[in-house]
C-alpha cells in the first residue's frame, strides 16, 4: 500500500471514530470535565498573595524538629489500637501487626522515645480506634477550591495531626539525646519494613506526612513569583490543566477504541476487510493513528481554549505561549496512546468488556493510589499535579515524568504492534484469544 | 463509455498499471505470473485441514481453470473451508495449493487477485453503498480515480447506482448482495469466489444474479459454491461434489448427467403407497394430482412396478445418485 | 404462557448470557475489601466501600440486559418469536436487579461480620446507587444499541460523582460517605422510572 493509500484509509478510519456515538460521549466529557473543573474556576492575577492574611496555606519541607514529633505521635496512635494504614501494593489498607512484630514495634518506640515497655503500654488502656484518620480512601479530581491548592484535599492519609483531638492522650516522653535524626529515620524505615512497607514511615511517605508547616507571606509569595517567572505563569496553569484532564484520559479512551474495533464484528464486515490485499499492520496502524489523533483533539482544542484564557489574564507580562501544548503532548498524549492500544489490544484478543474492565482496574489503582500532586512514579499511568504551583516538586522528578511517559509510548506502540499479530493470525483463520475466525458458524468442523 | 465499461469490467491489463503496489510485488511473483502460459488456474494437490481433531478437508485435490466452477455439496460438507482456504483466509495443514501460479501462502498476493464474496457478510451500516466501496477499495490498494471509476461502473452493473447515496442499514437482502458482487469484483481480480451467493434471494434475484455471476466468468475463474443444485445447473460446466470434507466426484456437468443417465424412473402411484416407495427408493420429485402422485425416483435397477418408466435425468438427479452411489446417508429426502 | 417455559427462558439466559457479567461483579465485591478498608469502620466510613465501589457492581449487572439481542439478525430472530422479546429483556433486568441485591447484600453482611456499623440503611442506600449506575448503563446500552456506550455512561456519571460531588444534589451517588445519605429513595424513584421509559422507547421504537 502505498503512502497515499494509507492516508486516505486514515481519513477514513477518522471519520469512522468521529461519527461514533463513543467518541461523542468521549468528547463532552472532556469539555464538561474541563469547564466545570477548569475554565469555570480559573482564576487570573487576583492569585497573587495580600499581605496581611491570617493563612497562607501549608508547606511541606523536611524539618526533623517538626517531623520527629509529628511522626512519634502518628506512630503511638497506630500502635496502641495496633492498626496502621499503608498502601503496600497502591491501594488503601490497614496493617494489623502479629504479636511478634508488635514487640519489635514496641522497642522502635523506645528507642526513640526514650519510654520503658511498662511506661508505653500504660497508656495503651483505652486507647483511641485509631481509624479516625481513614476516610481518606477516595480520590479527588478537582482541589478543594478548584484551583488553589492547599496540600490538605490529598487523599494519601494526612498528616498527624488529627490524633491530638481524639486519640489517647500522648504521654510524657523526651527524645533521647543520643539520638540523631539520621537514626531516627533509620528507625522509622524499621518501622515501615515491619508494616509491610508503603506506612505513612517510609521514606517517600514521611516528610509528605509529619512535616507541614504554615506558609508565611513571604513563601507564599515566593511561590508566586516562581510561578510568574520560572513557570512563564502559563506552565503552572498547564501542569494544572493536565492533572484535570489526565485523570479521563486514563479510562475514557478504552471505549472509543474498543468500540473502533468491535465495528467490523458488529457489522459482520471482518471477511470482507479480511479478504483485502491491504497488510494487517497497515489496518491496524491506520486504526490506532486515526483514534489517537482524534481523540487528542479535544484536548488540544481545551488546551488552546485554556492558554488563551489564561493570557488575557496576565496582559503584557511575559508568559510561555507553547505550554499547554507542550505539556499537553508530553503528559497527555502517552495516556491516550496507551489506553488506546490497550482496548485495541483486549478487544482483539478477548472482548470489549474485558478490555474495559481491564483497563479501568488499571486506572482505578493508579488514580486511589497516588498523590494529588508530586509522587511521579516511574510506572504511574495517570501523572497528577493538582496545583498552580509546586513548580520545584515537578522538576524534582522531571526524570521520573520524561521515563514514564516515555516508557508508556514505547508500550502502546508495541501493545499495537501485538495488536496487529493478532489480527493477522485471526486473519489467517488461527485460534487466537477468546474469539477466533472460527467463531462464524459456517468454519465450524462440521462445515 | 460502453467500451470502457467492457475493459473495465473485464479482468486485464490495467489490473497491473492502476494497482498501486502492484509495482512493489516481488521479482519471482511478478516473473511467475509473466511466464505463465497455464497460469489462469488454480492448482489444489493433497490438502488437508484440521479443526482441532476433527478433519474438514481430506486429501482434496481439483485443477479449476477459467469460467464458472460449482462446488456443490450439502451444508456443512467443507464448502466453506475449502473456499475460505482459497481466499487465503484459513491455513490448510498439508498439500499445496497454487492460484495463478502463486502460492497460497504468498497470502497478500493472492488477496490482491481474489475477490471474495462470503456468505454471511454485510458492511458498516451507518455508510453510503459508494462509501462502502470507497473504503474497501483503499483496503485493496486501489487508487482513487481508479476507485471511483470501478465503483460506478460496477453499480451500474449490479443495478444499484440509483441506490448509492442510501445508506448499507436501508439497503434489502438482495441489495446487500449485489453490493456484495460489486465489491468482490471491485479490484477487478483474476479469481471470483462467491460462497452460497443465491441463498436467501427471490427467483427473480437469483437469475439475475446467476447471470451476472456468469458474465463475469468470461475472463476470470469463478469459484461457486452453493448446495442449490439449480444454481450448478443454470451456471457452470466443470463442478465438484463435496461431502464430509471429501471430493465425491469431479467433472462435468453433462458427465455428471451421463453417470445418472438409466438410473431415473418415474412412476405414477397411489397415494397410499408412497410411504414403501420412499422406504425403499431414493424420492428426487413428487407432483401430487388427487388420489394419484407421480413420483421421480432414483434406483440402480428399473423399479419392478407397473407404469415405471425411465427419465431423462437432470442435475438435482444426478446429485442425488452421485450421493446415494457413495454412499451418503440420503435419510433425510432430498436435499437442495 | 406457562411459568415452566419462563423458568427454561431464566434458565437460558442465566447459563449462556448472564454469568461472565455475575462473575465480573463478584470480581468487583471481592476486590472490594483489597481495596478499601472494611472492618470495625464508623457508618460513614462504612458507606465508601458500598457507595464508591459497590455501585459498580451495579453498572456491571445492568448494562448488558440488552446485549444479547445487539446484533441486528439476532434481534430480528428473536422478535420473530412468540415470546415478547421485551419481556425477555425485562425478565434479565429483574433477575440482573436480583443478582445486585445480593452481591450487595452479601457485601453489607461481611462488613457486619467485620464489626463495621451498617445496618439495613448501608443495604438499602448502597443498593440504589450501584442500581441508579446500573440503570444509567442500561439506559446507554439500550438507546444507542451499544453495550459499550452503555458502560461508557456509568463511568462517565461514576467519574462526575468524585468531581462534581454535592452539587449534583439528589443524583449524589455517595451521600451516605459524605455525610445524610440523602436521596436515595430519589435516586431508586428515578432509575424505575428511567428504565420504564427505556422500554416504552424500544417498545415504540421496535413496533
Amino acid at each position: 500500500m502505498t503512502g497515499k493509500n494509507f492516508l486516505v484509509l486514515y481519513r477514513k478510519e477518522c471519520r469512522k471514530v468521529l461519527c461514533s456515538l463513543t467518541f461523542l460521549l468521549y468528547a463532552a466529557a472532556i469539555f464538561a470535565m474541563y469547564y466545570s473543573q477548569f475554565h469555570s474556576e480559573l482564576k487570573g492575577a487576583e492569585i497573587k498573595p495580600e499581605p496581611g492574611l491570617s493563612s497562607y496555606g501549608i508547606m511541606v519541607r523536611e524539618v526533623p524538629e517538626i517531623l520527629m514529633p509529628c511522626a512519634v505521635e502518628g506512630l503511638l496512635g497506630e500502635y496502641w489500637p495496633n492498626r496502621y494504614i499503608a498502601y503496600p501494593i497502591g491501594f488503601y489498607k490497614e496493617v494489623r501487626l502479629t504479636q511478634k512484630k508488635r514487640q519489635k514495634m514496641a522497642d522502635i518506640i523506645c528507642e526513640i522515645t526514650g519510654l520503658t515497655r511498662e511506661e508505653l503500654d500504660r497508656f495503651q488502656v483505652g486507647g483511641g480506634d485509631g481509624s479516625n484518620d481513614s476516610d481518606k480512601a477516595s480520590f479527588e479530581v478537582g482541589g478543594e477550591n478548584g484551583i488553589r491548592q492547599t496540600g490538605d484535599n490529598s487523599f494519601v492519609v494526612d498528616g498527624g495531626g488529627n490524633f491530638e483531638a481524639e486519640g489517647p492522650k500522648m504521654p510524657e516522653y523526651q527524645f533521647p539525646e543520643n539520638l540523631t535524626y539520621e537514626r531516627f529515620r533509620e528507625l522509622m524505615r524499621a518501622a515501615d519494613d515491619l508494616i509491610g512497607g508503603g506506612s505513612r514511615y517510609s521514606d517517600e511517605n514521611i516528610v509528605h506526612n509529619f512535616s507541614r508547616t504554615p506558609k508565611t507571606y513571604e513563601e507564599a509569595m515566593e511561590e508566586y513569583e516562581q510561578l510568574i517567572k520560572e513557570d512563564k505563569i502559563t506552565g503552572g496553569y498547564a501542569r494544572l490543566y493536565c492533572d484535570y484532564v489526565g485523570v479521563l484520559l486514563g479510562i475514557l479512551p478504552v471505549f472509543v477504541a474498543v468500540s473502533l474495533m468491535q465495528l467490523d464484528r458488529k457489522a459482520r464486515m471482518e471477511q470482507l476487510i479480511y479478504s483485502r490485499r491491504a497488510s494487517s499492520a497497515v489496518i491496524v496502524s491506520a486504526r490506532y493513528a486515526a483514534l489517537v489523533s482524534t481523540m487528542f483533539l479535544p484536548v488540544i482544542v481545551t488546551a488552546g481554549i485554556a492558554q488563551v484564557k489564561v493570557m488575557g489574564f496576565y496582559p503584557g507580562m511575559s508568559m510561555d505561549n507553547l505550554a499547554f501544548a507542550r505539556y499537553s503532548l508530553l503528559l497527555l498524549l502517552p495516556s491516550v496512546m496507551v489506553t488506546a492500544a490497550v482496548g485495541m489490544v483486549i478487544t482483539e484478543f478477548a472482548s470489549g468488556l474485558a478490555a474495559i474492565l481491564v483497563q479501568a482496574a488499571w486506572w482505578f489503582a493508579g488514580v486511589f493510589s497516588g498523590e494529588l500532586s508530586g509522587g511521579i512514579g516511574k510506572f504511574t499511568l495517570t501523572i497528577r499535579h493538582n496545583s498552580l504551583y509546586k513548580r520545584e516538586l515537578f522538576m524534582e522528578q522531571y526524570g521520573n515524568f520524561l521515563f514514564n511517559r516515555a516508557f508508556f509510548a514505547v508500550v502502546a506502540i508495541a501493545l499495537v504492534v501485538l495488536t496487529a499479530m493478532i489480527y493477522e493470525g485471526k486473519r489467517r483463520g488461527r485460534k487466537i484469544g477468546f474469539y477466533t475466525l472460527g467463531k462464524n458458524r459456517k468454519d465450524q468442523p462440521a462445515a | 463509455m460502453i467500451a470502457l465499461e467492457d475493459q473495465l469490467f473485464k479482468t486485464g491489463s490495467h489490473n497491473d498499471k492502476g494497482m498501486p503496489g502492484a509495482e512493489n510485488q516481488r521479482p519471482e511473483v511478478a516473473a511467475q505470473k509473466e511466464t505463465s502460459g497455464n497460469r489462469q488456474k488454480i492448482e489444489i494437490k493433497k490438502v488437508n485441514k484440521y479443526y482441532g481433531k476433527k478433519q474438514a478437508l481430506t486429501d482434496i485435490s481439483l485443477t479449476i481453470h477459467q469460467g464458472m466452477f460449482g462446488l456443490l455439496g450439502r451444508n456443512g460438507a467443507g464448502k466453506t473451508t475449502l473456499m475460505k482456504t482459497l481466499a487465503a483466509l484459513h491455513k490448510k495443514q498439508s498439500g499445496t495449493i497454487t492460484v495463478c501460479g502463486i502460492p497460497i501462502e504468498q497470502a497478500k498476493e493472492i488477496r490482491a487477485i481474489t475477490g471474495y464474496l462470503p456468505q454471511d457478510f454485510s458492511m458498516y451500516p451507518s455508510m453510503t453503498v459508494s462509501e462502502s466501496l470507497d473504503y474497501l477499495g483503499v483496503l485493496s490498494g486501489m487508487d482513487g480515480r481508479l476507485r471511483r471509476e470501478r465503483a460506478e461502473m460496477l453499480l451500474k452493473r449490479v443495478n444499484l447506482a440509483e441506490h448509492r447515496g442510501k445508506k448499507v442499514r436501508a439497503l434489502s437482502g438482495g441489495m446487500k448482495r449485489r453490493l456484495g458482487i460489486a465489491q468482490a469484483l471491485l479490484h477487478d481480480p483474476k479469481v471470483l469466489i462467491v460462497d452460497e451467493p443465491t441463498a436467501g434471494l427471490d427467483p427473480e434475484e437469483r437469475i439475475r444474479f446467476r447471470n451476472l455471476l456468469c458474465e463475469v466468468a468470461e475472463e476470470r475463474i469463478v469459484i461457486l459454491s452453493t448446495h442449490i443444485v439449480g444454481d450448478i445447473e443454470a451456471t457452470c460446466e466443470d463442478i465438484a461434489i463435496m461431502n464430509d470434507g471429501h471430493i465425491l466426484w469431479k467433472g462435468t456437468v453433462s458427465g455428471l448427467l451421463g453417470d445418472a443417465e438409466g438410473k431415473v424412473f418415474t412412476i405414477n402411484i397411489n397415494k397410499k403407497f408412497l410411504a414403501q416407495i420412499k422406504k425403499d427408493y431414493i424420492v428426487t420429485g413428487m407432483l401430487v394430482q388427487n388420489e394419484f402422485t407421480t413420483v421421480r425416483l432414483i434406483s440402480e435397477e428399473k423399479p419392478e412396478m407397473i407404469g415405471a418408466q425411465e427419465a431423462e435425468p437432470n442435475v438435482e438427479d444426478a446429485y442425488m445418485y452421485c450421493l446415494y452411489r457413495n454412499g451418503c446417508d440420503l435419510g433425510g429426502g432430498v436435499e437442495g | 404462557m406457562g411459568f415452566i417455559l419462563w423458568v427454561k427462558i431464566v434458565k437460558t439466559n442465566l447459563r449462556h448470557n448472564f454469568l461472565p457479567h455475575l462473575l465480573a461483579a463478584l470480581g468487583v465485591a471481592l476486590l472490594a475489601p483489597v481495596v478499601f478498608e472494611t472492618s470495625s469502620l464508623d457508618g460513614k466510613l462504612a458507606a465508601q466501600p458500598l457507595e464508591m465501589f459497590l455501585s459498580l457492581a451495579g453498572a456491571l449487572l445492568l448494562t448488558p440486559v440488552f446485549l444479547p439481542e445487539q446484533d441486528e439478525n439476532i434481534r430480528d430472530l428473536i422478535r420473530s418469536k412468540r415470546t415478547d422479546h421485551l419481556a425477555v429483556c425485562a425478565l434479565r433486568a429483574v433477575y440482573s436487579t436480583g443478582a445486585l441485591l445480593a452481591v450487595v447484600g452479601g457485601f453489607t453482611l461481611f462488613m457486619r461480620a467485620c464489626e463495621s456499623a451498617v445496618g439495613w440503611q448501608h443495604f438499602t442506600g448502597a443498593f440504589a446507587s450501584a442500581f441508579f449506575l446500573g440503570v444509567l448503563g442500561f439506559a446507554g446500552a439500550g438507546i444507542s444499541g451499544n453495550v459499550t456506550v452503555g458502560y461508557m455512561a456509568a463511568m462517565i456519571y461514576y467519574i462526575a460523582n468524585f468531581s462534581l460531588k454535592e452539587k449534583l444534589g439528589n443524583f449524589y451517588l455517595f451521600s451516605m460517605s459524605a455525610g445524610d445519605g440523602g436521596g436515595k429513595l430519589f435516586l431508586f424513584a428515578v432509575s424505575l422510572l428511567l428504565m420504564a421509559a427505556v422500554f416504552e422507547w424500544k417498545k415504540v421504537r421496535e413496533g
